[in-house]
């Protein structure tokens, strides 16, 4: 994987996650920026000419990390949420609505993982009902493991907090969606899953 | 590489005119009409000659943005690229270092260029109005950057606004040591650099254009034959359609059989698409 650029907003510029990927990516210029919306959210971008050569923003996820998923929209499984750590896919499939859904096609990777799990905790205290976590709509979550280590952490974190009982609806869910996931990772996964983590990777 | 069409224009932006001689040399430039410091080329290489400071390049944009020539242009310029000597405290004398942040010494605000130029060295460019004889920070310190990001900002497209440096000092070889002599020798020695820097700028400018313009086909056939409003819709859009599709050579194969008429050319075109499934109807 590789990236024309890395930006680092400087509040995360120390973080583990962030450490770590500087160092698979090293090589590449690593550039120091104080909000990731100065390179990401600029007016007059040009979806085409960046997507030839994308880079990879590390950035801080602030405010609210884990939201409602709209009514009606959920598995039978319980109340729906989603978080998006990631915005923009490496892919370029034709089909597909992220195709200049943002004004960059730069990768944006919101690195605060524990702030997401704190949202997800606080969402399942607050309801007795079963509660499913969507992941992955403003990107593709797996096809970028390698660099997030996204499945890495959550899926420890959804195997430690989740109740394997089969009769117990007040479990948690998480769903990935992926157009492409490397064969060793997805052996991984289902490691994982058959350990009862209640986390699914839907195929795009 | 295509063939990029001369209406495809890049513009050069240098401060002196010892950066300028070289430059006119690679390009062919030649002076432009009733200008002292505007040279372009018929390849679609413009030339502005700013004059040092971040207030002279800003005159000098609104001089000749405001000339009666950029007036009358039918030329546009997408890409702009900022050629230029620096100072820096770890590069040789003759790197070149391509700028991926250009700040601003004295307002401290940044500016990020979009990473589509590659070179040996990549970093930040920092504007001051004063020579900088120490280099407190890694960077290229420079006198025009950041103005050039803030002016060319007005005229081109984000992506294809680029700069880039050539080292011309450092904590061995001082300013003191700068001569037209020194940058002749230095923009020489980066030549095959920046024709690669303008070719590809050029060339993303292209595609950005075609993109956006009428298919060539097209074009041909409202050369060849009288289209009233409404075929001159119909076609293009079946035109623009053998292009999405990466079918251009079977239009191109079309047309080549001939037609009668606007009505019978909408009809084949349309068939042949259909005959492939993937004509939707308007």
């Amino acid at each position: 994987m590789k990236f024309s650029a890395v930006y680092i907003e400087r509040a995360i510029a120390e973080h583990e996650l962030t450490q770590r990927i500087i160092a698979r990516v090293s090589g590449t210029p690593v550039i120091v920026i104080d909000r990731y919306g100065e390179v990401f959210n600029r007016a007059g971008q040009n979806f085409r000419i960046q997507k030839r050569a994308p880079a990879l923003i590390l950035a801080k996820k602030h405010g609210k990390t884990v939201l409602p998923a709209p009514e009606g929209y959920g598995f039978e499984q319980g109340r729906g949420f989603y978080f998006s750590h990631m915005l923009n896919c490496l892919y370029d499939c034709r089909y597909c609505f992220l195709q200049g859904m943002y004004r960059s096609a730069h990768y944006v990777l919101f690195v605060n993982y524990e702030d997401f799990m704190a949202g997800i905790d606080a969402e399942t205290l607050k309801h007795d009902e079963g509660t499913v976590f969507y992941s992955g709509y403003d990107c593709d979550s797996l096809a970028m493991e390698p660099i997030s280590a996204f499945c890495e952490r959550f899926i420890p974190f959804f195997c430690q907090q989740t109740c394997i009982d089969p009769g117990d609806s007040n479990q948690k869910h998480t769903s990935s969606t992926t157009a492409g996931f490397s064969a060793d990772r997805q052996l991984r996964c289902r490691h994982e899953l058959h350990s009862g983590s209640g986390i699914e990777a839907v195929g795009a | 590489m295509p063939i990029i069409s001369e209406s495809v224009l890049l513009t050069l932006v240098v401060a002196l005119p010892a950066e300028a001689g070289p430059l006119k040399d690679f390009f062919q430039l030649k002076p432009l009409r009733a200008t002292t410091n505007v040279f372009q080329s018929d390849q679609g290489i413009r030339l502005l000659v700013t004059g040092v400071g971040r207030k002279n390049l800003t005159q000098s944009f609104a001089r000749f943005a405001g000339s009666e020539f950029a007036k009358e242009s039918q030329q546009v310029s997408p890409a702009w690229l900022n050629m230029g000597i620096a100072g820096h405290r770890e590069l040789a004398v003759g790197e070149m270092m391509v700028a991926n942040k250009i700040s601003c010494a004295v307002s401290a605000q940044s500016s990020f260029p979009t990473p589509v130029l590659s070179g040996n060295h990549y970093g930040e460019v920092l504007t001051v109005d004063e020579p900088e004889l120490t280099y407190p920070q890694n960077a290229a310190y420079d006198m025009e950057a950041h103005a050039f990001w803030d002016m060319a900002l007005n005229y081109g497209m984000l992506d294809l606004i680029q700069c880039c440096k050539l080292i011309s000092d450092n904590p061995h070889d001082g300013v003191e040591k700068i001569t037209a002599a020194l940058i002749d020798e230095i923009f020489y020695a980066a030549s095959d650099e920046i024709r690669q820097h303008v070719d590809l700028l050029r060339n993303l400018a292209y595609e950005q254009q075609q993109l956006i313009s009428d298919p060539v086909p097209y074009l041909e056939i409202a050369d060849r034959i009288h289209l009233n409003v409404n075929q001159a819709l119909q076609v293009r859009r079946l035109c623009q359609r053998f292009v999405a599709l990466n079918r251009e050579s079977e239009l191109e194969a079309l047309l080549a059989t001939g037609y009668r008429s606007a009505r019978d050319l909408t009809q084949i075109l349309r068939e042949s698409l259909k005959s492939a499934g993937k004509v939707t109807e308007e």
